[in-house]
């Protein structure tokens, strides 16, 4: 599978060349192996989550941390891939949601790209803005597509928030609005935690590493 | 009779277009013709034991999802006829037929993807991709998802007994058990660098960042020309779309 053979002219390209080259920059090195363990985390942090039984999803830590350390072409890939893997491993309904993953992605990468994960208390902000983000890209596939039933338990909302008297598309966005920036909130900070106890020697090896603040700490506990 | 990824692929994009443009029980139909279909057709059987058993559990719980939805659906929403129920309870025409469109919709879809994904290796999908011009390090990325896919679970459960042993909340309240989830978290995300550390290594050695193309043994599906079959499915999916516009601009 490694033998390799020359580049012949493309009959499609899905990406423009500029794109194309800014994803190539962003798994440079170590990143392209790590973007595919970012995807099978994303599969398996739910697993992980109703192990513990947390009331949260969770299945955007590996597109978050992609995002952080790598780049925002490379989140928006990664996840794009793990809605489609999904699909083929338990749940078929998620690849319609494979825009709200690049959204995610997408805007995760450009936020950490401005500096939002050097500084704890900007965090928070960017989980919350990032929920109502997801919430808005979510509701009309969810309510066009699905009529708001996504086989979860944040279905019993919809059906309460359309008993009470609102229009599907109102239940399935208020629904997001009441799950979603809760969820991403947490999945920022555990990204933020998790980054910010990397030694600067593994930082280095990713594109990403300078959006996250430098922990001296941790490169002298690391130091050989 | 043969059908290659493409064709699949624009089989299932008709199949996913017309579970929206049917009304339910033309969907219920659908369903279960697709599920006949999959026995029926060789190209579409699952090609494991593993994809075999994980599809019909699903197919299971979905039919059983849609039955309790549709239940509900009907106990709750109180528009339309509503028919008394033992109890003092209400069953309602509106959320019933809505309970039964949705999810005959799903079940359509459902089966659809299983269909596609159950019957199509994930590396099959993945030459198919790089034949009709995907980026090779998207492709390379999809291959090397599937080791991690593999252990990424057994390092988790590995870990989360480790922790549990040593100490960690894993069974307390649910702040303890979010603080239970970073200690899990963070060995993984470590041993998961410095893993893809080696295989960024082990790639560079073997001349991977050259940008060249990847070569599968058994090249039999990386033509990337377009057959008859799919055009066929293709054309009859814009059709699909153009009534589903259609619908929606004279509603």
């Amino acid at each position: 599978m490694l033998q390799t053979r020359p580049t012949s002219g493309s009959f499609f390209i899905l990406m423009t060349k500029t794109v194309r080259e800014q994803f190539q920059l962003e798994i440079e090195g170590a990143g392209l192996p790590f973007v595919a363990f970012c995807i099978a985390l994303n599969l398996s942090a739910g697993q992980l989550a109703a192990a513990l039984k947390l009331p949260i999803y969770l299945d955007s830590v590996g597109t978050v941390l992609v995002a952080v350390l790598c780049g925002p072409w490379s989140a928006i890939s990664a996840g794009v891939i793990s809605n489609v893997l999904a699909s083929a491993f338990g749940n078929p309904a998620m690849v319609f949601f494979a825009p709200v993953a690049a959204v995610i992605g997408g805007f995760t990468g450009f936020i950490a790209s401005h500096g939002w994960f050097r500084r704890w208390y900007i965090v928070p902000l960017g989980g919350i803005l990032q929920g109502v983000i997801a919430a808005i890209a979510s509701a009309p596939i969810a309510a066009y597509l699905f009529s708001g039933v996504m086989l979860a338990g944040t279905d019993v909302l919809v059906l309460y928030f359309r008993s009470v008297g609102n229009t599907l598309l109102q239940s399935v966005f208020f629904q997001g609005l009441s799950s979603d920036p809760v969820d991403k909130t947490i999945t920022y900070i555990l990204v933020f935690l998790l980054c910010r106890n990397l030694p600067i020697r593994l930082l280095q090896r990713f594109r990403g590493g300078n959006n996250l603040p430098h922990n001296k700490a941790m490169d002298r506990s690391y130091a050989l | 009779m043969r059908f290659d990824v493409g064709e699949k692929l624009s089989l299932t994009l008709f199949l996913l277009l017309l579970s929206i443009v049917l009304p339910w029980h033309l969907n219920g139909v659908l369903f279960l013709l697709l599920v006949l279909f999959r026995y029926a057709f060789r190209p579409f059987r699952p090609v494991s034991d593993a994809s075999r058993r994980r599809s019909s559990a699903l197919a299971r719980y979905l039919a059983i999802v849609v039955l309790l939805m549709t239940i509900v659906n009907g106990l709750l929403i109180k528009e339309g006829t509503l028919w008394p129920l033992p109890g003092g309870f209400t069953m309602s025409s509106e959320g019933v037929t809505f309970g039964l469109r949705t999810g005959m919709r799903l079940l359509v879809i459902a089966m659809s993807l299983l269909l596609f994904f159950g019957s199509t290796p994930i590396p099959r999908l993945a030459q198919f991709l790089q034949s009709v011009g995907w980026p090779v390090q998207l492709v390379m990325t999809l291959l090397l998802t599937l080791h991690f896919i593999d252990t990424v679970p057994d390092r988790v459960s590995l870990i989360f007994t480790a922790q549990e042993a040593r100490g960690a909340p894993v069974r307390a309240n649910i702040l303890a058990r979010t603080k239970a989830f970073f200690l899990i978290l963070s060995p993984l995300l470590l041993s998961g660098i410095v893993e893809s550390i080696d295989r960024s290594m082990a790639l560079e050695l073997r001349g991977f960042h050259g940008g060249a193309k990847l070569s599968f043994r058994g090249d039999e599906t990386s033509r990337g020309r377009m057959t008859m079959v799919s055009m066929l499915f293709l054309i009859l999916s814009i059709l699909c779309i153009v009534w589903i516009i259609l619908r929606w601009l004279l509603q």
